[in-house]
């Protein structure tokens, strides 16, 4: 947990002062809320204590006190069967409207205790937020009642309920991304963020689950302090957590700028893997029973390779493994990516205790283990992901800790630079028929962009360590300059083609002298494509892509010699009067580049 | 006032974005298109495979000038983009009726 004291820095807010706001902000909504609610029942009854069978409610986050400076008012006027319709209609006017007057986000209905409890049982918005419900104004005595019996049938019919949630998180994560690994990520939409810290609640009260609450309390309000910051900073209701605003937040509670960042993105990753333990446990649930055969006999434990089985849906060690194996965590990554299950938490915690450090270089074995895992392709990234959050990832690419959810410095990516790379890798391995070096290629896409976690052009800086870390692998040393040479360039073609004449024969002729060899070629144009595709859509558009690859055709031409058999009124073609360059002898130095990034990939 | 629209060669938009620039032009609309005059497309053989790229990527910006920089804005752009291969683009100007900045609902000449 962060301590912005002992780092010698003064908060601006303190969490602490945050909390009170937030109960403040809900303390003074309560004594306008009764202070309207009176009036409209004198108004309307013409007396002044009234309103029996009648409540304001707080749901949502109001009703937990929490609202930030943006929070929308969610209330309900609650009534029950014996108050006119009408009554209650014409009390709610009058309490919403003066609301509306002051500008305040409003969410407000008009419910009899039957269609509550109805309308909660029909929509899990509804039942969620009455889960937090707080009597305001009124006759309290009404909303208990119908809290336990929502509460009640939340309970009784968790199982359909939960899939509906789970259904909800899933799409609003796909429109929002992840809080810890989306570029610009939104603290309450995005997986991990506030949304899913009230989702785990949901999840919790039906009793089919528990979590660490604690630890989930404190993930939830961590979030809220960085949320309320942003809204006091940016004086706007929006979640998004841009990079621009950033450093003004950072300086209001405190941290640095790039501090801050890290803090939200690690609150958000252990949030969602808290989550993603609970909804593991909910769709076991969900699943139903096993089979009477399967149940007869006990945990089908399927053997996958030494020390390494399946369980149902997880890979887990089995009681005999050897921990001190320093290749059964790499045994296990590739179980669980080619059986296209999740890596048991468990048997993740358990190897990262007691993971014996690879030799260098790796053995033969080993390489041939991680290469497979990089080209295992989508499977990859949420193994991966277990395997970081339990540390045994730095204990094979110790680099790794620089770049782990660091934003990009680019607005045009999609990811932090640690996903990004990983997403390159998963591109990377749907192109693995087009290269001769499959295994070159996915080390290559993985590393890519590992210059970025220290100072100096990310290219040039991580071309030595990408080198160092493919020999630290066990790949020759041929290989592994290989490696070198395309983190090194990965940025050369779209730069080259977006940026000079690529009719001009010598561009061909310079990149060509670059790459050397038409399998270095390949390799480079499948990085180019797999790090756009992995940036984002546009950075891999129609337009960029036949620029691209009109390139690597004309470089291809230049290294198989066949230049010259262009047609010379071709757009992109090798003009056949013009005399080919001699390549072989502009070598380094010929071929002086300033290499920008197009979009900092 | 007039509509200035090139469609020049994409890596000559850096020269010219830098010599409109040194013009005095301050902004621009700038799209990333395709298409094809005099060059035509042709067939690129990508391992092993031949695709078409009929379709040229081109760079297409816009500027609106007033009528007296409009004659020095298309040398401007014509200077930078020239390379005298095929392919290098054209230049075209249509007349504007008339201009708003929605920031400020400034019109016309001062609205550029």
């Amino acid at each position: 947990m962060y301590d912005a004291a002992r780092a010698g820095k003064v908060a601006i807010v303190n969490p602490e002062e945050l909390a009170q706001r937030r109960r403040g902000r809900a303390g003074e909504m309560d004594g306008l809320l009764r202070d309207l609610f009176d009036e409209a029942i004198k108004g309307q009854l013409g007396i002044r204590h009234g309103g029996m069978g009648m409540a304001l409610v707080a749901v949502g986050g109001y009703g937990r006190q929490e609202l930030s400076p943006f929070s929308d008012l969610d209330v309900v006027l609650m009534h029950d069967s014996s108050v006119d319709p009408a009554l209650a209609d014409a009390v709610a006017q009058r309490v919403w409207y003066p609301l509306w007057d002051r500008k305040i986000n409003l969410d407000n209905s008009v419910r009899d205790t039957q269609q509550m409890i109805d309308a909660a049982a029909q929509d899990y918005r509804v039942a969620t937020g009455m889960l937090d419900a707080r009597p305001v104004a009124g006759d309290f005595n009404l909303v208990l009642p119908v809290r336990s019996l929502v509460l009640a049938a939340w309970r009784r019919n968790a199982k359909s309920r939960l899939a509906e949630v789970r259904q909800a998180r899933l799409e609003r994560i796909e429109r929002s991304g992840w809080l810890s690994h989306a570029a610009v990520p939104d603290l309450k939409e995005s997986g991990g963020g506030l949304r899913d810290g009230v989702t785990m609640r949901s999840l919790v009260a039906t009793w089919l689950v528990d979590i660490p609450h604690a630890e989930s309390e404190y993930l939830r309000t961590s979030l809220l302090d960085v949320r309320d910051a942003l809204h006091e900073v940016t004086g706007k209701r929006s979640d998004r957590f841009s990079p621009e605003v950033i450093p003004e937040v950072a300086r209001f509670l405190g941290y640095g700028a790039e501090e801050l960042d890290l803090h939200t993105r690690h609150l958000g990753w252990r949030s969602a893997h808290l989550n993603a333990l609970a909804w593991r446990k909910v769709d076991d649930i969900l699943a139903g029973p096993k089979p009477r055969t399967q149940r007869r006999s006990g945990p089908q434990l399927i053997p996958i390779s030494a020390g390494v089985a399946k369980l149902e849906d997880e890979i887990v060690l089995t009681a005999d493994a050897d921990v001190k194996d320093p290749e059964l965590a790499l045994r296990a990554a590739v179980g669980a990516v080619e059986e296209g299950v999740a890596l048991s938490t468990t048997s993740a915690r358990r190897i990262a205790g007691t993971l014996a450090l690879l030799p260098e270089p790796w053995p033969s074995s080993a390489r041939r283990l991680m290469v497979d895992f990089l080209a295992s392709g989508s499977a990859l990234v949420p193994v991966w992901d277990e395997l970081d959050y339990c540390g045994v990832v730095e204990r094979w690419l110790p680099e790794w800790s620089a770049i782990r959810l660091r934003g990009s410095s680019s607005p045009v990516h999609r990811f932090t630079v640690d996903r990004h790379m990983l997403e390159a890798c998963v591109e990377a391995s749907k192109r693995l028929r087009d290269v001769s070096r499959p295994d070159v290629l996915v080390v290559a896409a993985l590393l890519h962009d590992i210059g970025k976690g220290v100072e100096g052009d990310h290219s040039e800086v991580g071309a030595p360590m990408a080198e160092a870390i493919a020999l630290r692998w066990g790949f020759e040393p041929a290989d592994a300059a290989t490696v070198g040479l395309l983190v090194r360039w990965h940025l050369l073609l779209p730069t080259i083609a977006t940026r000079r004449d690529i009719e001009d024969p010598e561009t061909a002729a310079n990149v060509a002298a670059v790459v050397g060899d038409v399998d270095t070629l390949d390799m480079l144009a499948a990085i180019t494509e797999s790090d756009a595709r992995a940036t984002n859509a546009a950075a891999w558009s129609t337009w960029r892509a036949g620029l691209i690859l009109g390139l690597v055709a004309k470089v291809r031409a230049v290294l198989e010699g066949a230049a010259h058999e262009q047609d010379p009124l071709a757009y992109e073609g090798w003009p056949a009067h013009v005399e080919m360059p001699d390549y072989e002898s502009l070598g380094a130095d010929g071929f002086i580049l300033q290499v920008e990034t197009h979009h900092a990939g | 006032m007039k509509l200035v629209t090139a469609v020049i060669k994409p890596h000559k938009w850096e020269e010219v974005r830098e010599a409109l620039a040194a013009a005095g032009v301050a902004g621009m609309t700038v799209t990333e298109a395709s298409g094809y005059g005099q060059q035509k497309g042709h067939t690129e053989v990508y391992r092993g495979a031949g695709y078409d790229v009929s379709l040229v990527p081109k760079i297409r910006l816009e500027v609106v000038v007033d009528d007296a920089d409009v004659e020095s804005v298309v040398s401007t752009i014509t200077t930078a983009a020239q390379t005298g291969k095929i392919g290098d683009g054209k230049v075209w100007v249509i007349p504007v009726d008339s201009v708003v900045r929605v920031r400020t609902g400034e019109t016309d000449e001062a609205a550029l």
